[in-house]
């Protein structure tokens, strides 16, 4: 396999001093080799993954912190959808109340109001019925009056006409009552 | 047809079924110790070459790379790859000790690497046992560091009075078995299928040998290579894992 210029060879296993020196040069390699991989492979690519889990990391952090604030916002929020859901309830309470209180106050005046006016109605029928009353009187007493003086200035003397006179009074006024009786 | 023309098995052995490990150049320090440049070390050499070229490829293009927009391509590839790791590793050791997460990935791409290097007929590194010890006893030393650093008092409580003080020998010994145990498994998988694939190619009659150990290749290099550093690595990750969590 490889050019000699006098063969010579080392056995596969020799237990004797030389082999443990050839063992030496050996290990020196691999810690050679082993420092140079570190040194231009290993590392580096450490590097550049270390580098990209931290970016990773990162935004991860980014996201939760996001997600925190996020998460604070709704909070706030639903605290203030729950104050002025509290608010408008307390608003609607007073509202009604208020309003209850307006309804009954105009209730009220309206009540009072109608009385008043049923009361005065009332005054201005009796006022008006009595005017009625004494103008239908009045009219009665002037027309019979007139009917008895022409009657009389054509018939009778002056005693006749007297005692006509007293006896259609006396009718009239019986008349009289009994058309109050009947009104009343 | 003579006796003469059929070559004996041991000469088949001798002649492509050489598993030693080759030494291309050595290096004496002292009378007694001397630095080998053996076959596993320049496939080592070899395959970082090829790790820490895919890792200057990436530190070039990791520089335009946006971590902000969609990865694509090599980028995709990549951060899949790490990424999945990361979630791997967390699941079979703790999270105390992920800060050794990278040593163990690249312990993991080598180890691959290592080990399907075969389908391209180099000697995987992993084949020789003087590859897979020094890796298993570093798990050793992690273990002992990881349990040291994050709970001392319980680590060693753990090796030297559990269930009782009678057990610590026992315990040690079973501290000490597993960079044995690790090293060995790994060393003994690879090696074996390197050993099946090369008497598939000695034996085999010449024609065959560029169809036939396709399929075998398949398995010993890619599966089994893959599945073997696959259960290195659990395995360190979970001693170390367990060493250091309560």
């Amino acid at each position: 396999m490889y050019m000699l210029e006098s063969y010579r060879y080392r056995p596969l296993i020799d237990m004797d001093f030389q082999m443990f020196v050839d063992m030496f040069p050996n290990l020196l390699n691999f810690v050679l080799v082993a420092a140079l991989l570190t040194y231009l492979l290993y590392k580096p690519v450490k590097k550049i993954l270390q580098a990209r889990a931290d970016r990773v990391e990162g935004d991860m952090k980014d996201a939760a912190l996001s997600k925190a604030t996020a998460e604070e916002l709704k909070t706030q929020y639903e605290q203030k959808v729950r104050d002025i859901e509290t608010e408008r309830a307390a608003i609607l309470d007073e509202a009604r109340k208020l309003a209850n209180e307006n309804r009954e106050r105009i209730l009220e005046t309206a009540k009072a109001e109608a009385a008043d006016v049923k009361s005065r109605a009332e005054r201005d029928i009796a006022t008006e019925k009595e005017q009625i009353k004494g103008a239908v009187h009045q009219a009665i007493i002037d027309i019979s009056a007139d009917m008895a003086a022409k009657l009389i200035s054509a018939t009778i003397d002056k005693t006749a006409h007297e005692k006509l006179f007293s006896e259609a009074m006396t009718e009239l006024e019986a008349t009289t009552f009994k058309v109050e009786s009947a009104t009343a | 047809m003579g006796n003469e023309t059929i070559q004996p098995i041991e000469a088949v052995a001798e002649e492509s079924l050489n598993f030693n490990i080759d030494v291309f150049a050595s290096f004496r320090i002292t009378e007694n110790i001397e630095i080998l440049i053996t076959e596993t070390t320049v496939n080592t050499w070899i395959i970082m070459g090829l790790l820490v070229l895919l890792g200057i490829i990436v530190r070039i293009k990791s520089n335009k790379w946006d971590p902000l927009k969609k990865p694509t391509g090599l980028q995709n590839v990549i951060e899949l790859a790490i990424e999945a790791w990361e979630k791997f590793f967390r699941s079979n050791s703790s999270d105390r000790v992920i800060y050794l997460a990278p040593w163990f990935f690249s312990l993991f791409a080598f180890l691959f690497v290592s080990n399907i290097i075969g389908i391209t007929g180099l000697r995987p590194p992993t084949a020789d046992w003087g590859m897979t010890f020094p890796l298993a006893f570093s798990t050793f030393l992690l273990i002992i560091f990881a349990g040291m650093r994050h709970r001392p008092k319980a680590y060693l409580k753990s090796i030297f009075l559990e269930p009782f003080f009678l057990f610590a020998p026992l315990n040690i010994i079973g501290e000490l078995a597993r960079p044995i145990s690790l090293s060995f498994r790994m060393f003994g998988n690879v090696l074996g299928g390197m050993i099946l694939l090369s008497l598939l190619y000695g034996l085999a009659p010449y024609v065959s040998r560029f169809i036939l150990p396709a399929p075998i290749h398949m398995y010993f290099d890619l599966v089994a290579g893959a599945l073997q550093a696959v259960i290195f690595v659990v395995l360190s990750i979970t001693f170390v894992g367990v060493a250091a969590e309560d």
